[in-house]
């Protein structure tokens, strides 16, 4: 392992995680129990990956996620992923690179 | 015989079984459009109960000091790795090959076969706020062996067995 990360193969951290744990969606009888829960666990790993990189990618990616809808949790999803993608574009883009996102390579997705 | 992608699959009573214990799928399943070209790929690591037949693996035992046990209740990597005499399989050698196998991945194995644990490892791997974490966690040596502290050891399953024999009979 030691020996593929010394020849640049991989690298570690270079990603930023986001997690969604399936398994504690509550599986009731009824559908719309079952698609609320879903629903609820969705918004609540998109807000953890809030909460964990709003720090590193700074204010404009918050303000981007700042309108997340509750029933809409695809939608929150593709709103994240693409203030993230923006902001590390826009890091590129400025050429900055001593940011510590400028090797970040995009979201890695469990 | 019925396909996903490519992977033959065989029908049960209550679950589908891949013939592999991952099943690759292509890109153009991936989650949302490529507004911009910055996020080159989203990588999916997911579990799922099945059976599945066994492969060759590229896990490793490893100990913490002297083996007390495999610590079941806990999954995550960090803790496990500081848990003194706590054992578990190592599979950080499967990082490369997930990495420049298929984008997408649907790993498939029983319960208690190590899944969460293989998915805190990657996430302390790949995470972007552990890095500092790498050497503490992912240090090899040059013998191959895992670098630990806590004079953890690395020992191969037979040898494992051996050492249990060799305790159990002495507890006889």
């Amino acid at each position: 392992m030691d020996k593929v990360v010394k020849n640049g193969i991989i690298q570690p951290g270079r990603y930023l995680i986001l997690e969604f744990d399936f398994s504690r969606v509550d599986r009731s009888r009824n559908l719309n129990e079952s698609a609320e829960s879903l629903r609820r666990l969705i918004n609540r790993g998109l807000s953890r990956f809030k909460l964990n990189y709003t720090k590193d990618l700074g204010e404009p990616f918050a303000s981007q996620t700042s309108n997340f809808i509750e029933n809409d949790p695809a939608g929150n999803l593709a709103d994240l992923v693409e203030a993230v993608d923006f902001t590390l574009q826009d890091i590129h883009n400025r050429g900055e690179e001593s940011h510590p996102l400028w090797d970040v390579q995009g979201v890695y997705l469990f | 015989m019925p396909m996903i992608g490519n992977q033959l699959i065989s029908l049960c009573r209550r679950s589908a079984v891949p013939t592999s214990s991952t099943l690759q799928f292509s890109s153009h399943a991936s989650l949302l459009p490529h507004r911009r070209a910055r996020i080159k790929r989203i990588p999916l690591v997911a579990c799922r109960t099945s059976f599945t037949a066994p492969l060759p693996s590229s896990s490793k035992l490893v100990v913490s000091g002297e083996l007390k046990g495999f610590p079941l209740s806990m999954s995550d990597f960090r803790e496990i790795r500081q848990v003194p005499g706590g054992a578990y399989f190592d599979k950080t050698e499967y990082i490369p090959e997930l990495e420049q196998g298929a984008k997408i991945r649907l790993v498939c194995r029983p319960r208690r076969f190590g899944k969460s644990l293989t998915v805190t490892m990657l996430r302390y791997f790949h995470g972007f706020q552990f890095r500092n974490l790498y050497e503490e966690l992912f240090k090899v040596c040059r013998c191959g062996m895992l670098l630990v502290q806590d004079s953890r050891v690395h020992i191969t399953y037979a040898k494992f067995r051996i050492l249990t024999w060799i305790k159990l009979l002495k507890m006889a």
